[in-house]
C-alpha cells in the first residue's frame, strides 16, 4: 500500500461508502489519518456520500420512559450507542422536541429545562433559561445550524436553538446568550399557525394560506402564498390539519392533502410554483388490502406519521385500520404504527472527531 | 460534407497509435483505444505521439491489461454513440443491455487480480487518467476496507502500524462508537 501516492490513496478512501468504516481506517496508521482528518478530504467526501441517517428517535406515549432510536440497519451501529442514560438526571425525564444533524434538542419541566446533546459521542450542553420574555406565548424549539461563514453543518460546539413566540423569535448560539429578533411583520401570532411538517432542512407552517417557513440552516423565517390545494380552500382555511409537508424519496419538497377521500400531491417546480403531482382515490389505492370496507372511506382520515416519500394513516373508526402509501408511486400497503406522528431522525457526527495522533 | 467527414472519422478511428512501456516494450493500438487516457489524448492532440508513446511509469505487464480494459471500454463507448443516435427501438435497447452485462462480466473478471497487480493497475490509470479503470480499481479497493477493523485493514495491505498502544487508545475513545 506504501506504493500509493497520497492522492490516490484519497481516491480509495472517498470512495469507501460508510461513514463507520472511514473511521475505522482512520486508525490504520498515521498517513491514513492524516488523509482522512485533512479538511479538504472530508470536504469531497462529504459532497460525494450523502449524511449517513442512523435511525430515528422517537418519545414514548407513556411518562417515564426514555426516548429511544429506531435504527434504519441494525448491522451499520448497534441501537444502544445511542442511548441517552448520560443526560442529567437520566434520559427518562428528557423528551425530544428537535433534531438536526447528529444532535438533538431535549426538554422537561414545561419546557423549562433544555439541553442539546450528541447521543453518539454522549456529549450534552445546558441551554440557559429563557428571560424577560413578557410572558407570551411559547410555541415550540427547533435546532439551527451554526453561524459559519461556510456550510459547516451543525456540531455541538456550534448549534443554534430557535424558540417561536407568539410574535418574536428568541436564537441563542452555543457559548453565547439569547437574543429576540421580531417577526411580526412576517407572521402576525405564532398562535395561529399550524406546523405541518419538515423536509430538505425546514419546518413548515400554515397561517389562513401563508406558508412560513423556518430555514434550518439559517434561521430565517420567511412566508409565501400557498395554491389552493384544495376546492372551496377558504372555508377549510381553519382547519389545517388535511394537509402536510414532506420530502419525496428525491429530497424534493411535496406538499399532500387528504381530503374527502382523495390524497393528492404536489411538488414545487423550478421556479417556486407548486404543481400537482399525483392524485388518488384512497378507497381505489387500498381495495386489495385485508380487512379493507368501502365505508371506511366516508370518514375523515388521520394521519398517523409522515416520513420521507410515505405518509402512514387510517380511518377515524374505533379499530385503525392503518395502511400506508408511497408519494411516488402512489401505491397503497398494510402498516404498523406503534410509536407517536413525529419522528426525528438522527445522523452520524460530521465531521467525525480526529484530533488524536495527527501531529508529526 | 456529411460523407467526407465520416471518411474523416473512419480514418481517425483506424490511426495506429504505438506505446512504450518502462521495460520498452511497444504496444500498437488504435487512436479510439488509447485515447480513453485523457494523457494519450492530449499528446494526440499537441501532435507529439511519433515515434511512440513512452510511458515510463508503466511495466509491460501492467501496460498490456491496461490496453485489455481500453479495447473493451473503446468498443463500448462506439456501440454506445452508434446505437443511441441511430436507433431508439426495443430490440437495440434490448442489445445494449446485454452489451452493458457483458462489460459489467469483464470488468468483474477483470478486477481478479492479486492485490501488487490492482495496485499498480491504480497508477497507471491515475498517470494515464483514464477515468473508468481509476475509479473501478479504486472502488474495489475501497470496497475491501468497508466492515474492516484498523488491524484487519492493515493485515489486509501490509500497513505498518506506527500508531502506539497508547495512541491507539486514545484514537479509539474518540470516536468509540465506531469501533464496537
Amino acid at each position: 500500500m506504501d506504493v500509493m501516492h497520497d492522492d490516490v490513496l484519497g481516491l480509495v478512501l472517498e470512495r469507501v461508502d460508510s461513514h463507520v468504516s472511514l473511521v475505522r481506517a482512520a486508525a490504520v496508521c498515521r498517513r491514513w489519518r492524516r488523509a482522512i482528518a485533512d479538511a479538504a478530504f472530508l470536504r469531497r467526501y462529504r459532497s460525494l456520500n450523502a449524511p449517513a441517517v442512523a435511525g430515528e428517535f422517537h418519545n414514548s406515549w407513556c411518562l417515564n420512559e426514555a426516548p429511544v432510536l429506531v435504527p434504519f440497519s441494525p448491522s451499520m451501529l448497534d441501537a444502544r450507542h445511542f442511548s441517552l442514560d448520560f443526560l442529567p438526571g437520566g434520559a427518562a425525564s428528557w423528551t425530544v422536541s428537535d433534531s438536526r444533524g447528529s444532535l438533538l434538542l431535549l426538554h422537561r419541566a414545561k419546557f423549562s429545562e433544555k439541553v442539546v446533546c450528541e447521543p453518539l459521542t454522549r456529549r450534552y450542553s445546558r441551554i440557559p433559561p429563557l428571560v424577560d420574555f413578557d410572558g407570551s406565548y411559547f410555541w415550540g424549539s427547533y435546532l439551527i445550524d451554526g453561524e459559519a461563514d461556510e456550510a459547516r453543518g451543525i456540531s455541538m460546539t456550534n448549534f443554534r436553538v430557535l424558540c417561536m413566540f407568539d410574535r418574536h423569535v428568541a436564537l441563542y448560539s452555543v457559548g453565547s446568550s439569547w437574543s429576540k429578533k421580531n417577526i411580526d411583520h412576517i407572521v402576525p401570532s405564532f398562535g395561529h399557525c399550524c406546523l405541518v411538517g419538515h423536509g430538505g432542512g425546514c419546518s413548515y407552517f400554515v397561517h389562513g394560506r401563508a406558508l412560513i417557513i423556518l430555514d434550518g440552516s439559517t434561521g430565517d423565517i420567511s412566508s409565501s402564498e400557498l395554491p389552493p390545494l384544495v376546492e372551496n380552500w377558504d372555508s377549510h382555511a381553519r382547519n389545517n390539519h388535511d394537509f402536510f409537508i414532506t420530502s419525496g424519496q428525491d429530497g424534493k419538497l411535496r406538499i399532500f392533502t387528504v381530503f374527502d377521500g382523495t390524497m393528492k400531491v404536489f411538488a414545487r417546480l423550478e421556479g417556486g410554483e407548486w404543481a400537482l403531482e399525483k392524485r388518488v382515490l384512497l378507497s381505489e389505492a387500498t381495495r386489495g388490502l385485508p380487512g379493507y370496507k368501502p365505508s371506511f372511506f366516508s370518514e375523515p382520515q388521520y394521519v398517523f406519521r409522515v416520513g420521507t416519500g410515505y405518509v402512514i394513516l387510517s380511518p377515524y373508526i374505533a379499530e385503525p385500520w392503518i395502511f400506508s402509501i408511497n408519494l411516488e408511486t402512489m401505491e397503497a400497503a398494510p402498516a404498523v404504527v406503534s410509536i407517536p406522528s413525529r419522528v426525528y431522525g438522527c445522523e452520524l457526527p460530521w465531521p467525525p472527531t480526529l484530533h488524536a495522533c495527527l501531529d508529526g | 460534407m456529411a460523407s467526407a467527414g465520416s471518411g474523416d472519422e473512419k480514418a481517425a478511428a483506424a490511426a495506429m497509435i504505438t506505446l512504450i512501456s518502462s521495460d520498452n516494450e511497444k504496444f500498437e493500438v488504435t487512436e479510439a483505444t488509447a485515447t480513453l487516457s485523457q494523457t494519450i489524448r492530449h499528446m494526440i492532440e499537441d501532435g507529439c505521439t511519433d515515434g511512440g508513446v513512452p510511458l515510463p511509469n508503466v511495466t509491460s505487464k501492467i501496460l498490456a491489461r491496461v490496453i485489455e480494459y481500453c479495447k473493451k471500454h473503446a468498443t463500448a463507448a462506439a456501440g454506445e454513440e452508434g446505437s443511441s443516435s441511430s436507433f431508439s427501438d426495443a430490440a437495440f435497447l434490448e442489445v445494449d443491455r446485454a452489451f452493458l452485462e457483458e462489460l459489467e462480466e469483464f470488468d468483474d473478471a477483470f478486477l481478479e487480480v492479486d492485490r501488487a497487480t490492482l495496485f499498480d493497475l491504480i497508477l497507471a490509470a491515475n498517470y494515464l487518467d483514464i477515468k473508468g479503470l481509476l475509479n473501478l480499481t479504486c472502488q474495489k479497493v475501497a470496497d475491501s476496507v468497508k466492515g474492516k477493523t484498523p488491524e484487519q485493514i492493515r493485515e489486509m495491505y501490509n500497513i505498518v502500524n506506527d500508531l502506539t498502544p497508547e495512541e491507539e487508545a486514545e484514537i479509539r475513545r474518540e470516536t468509540q462508537w465506531a469501533f464496537e
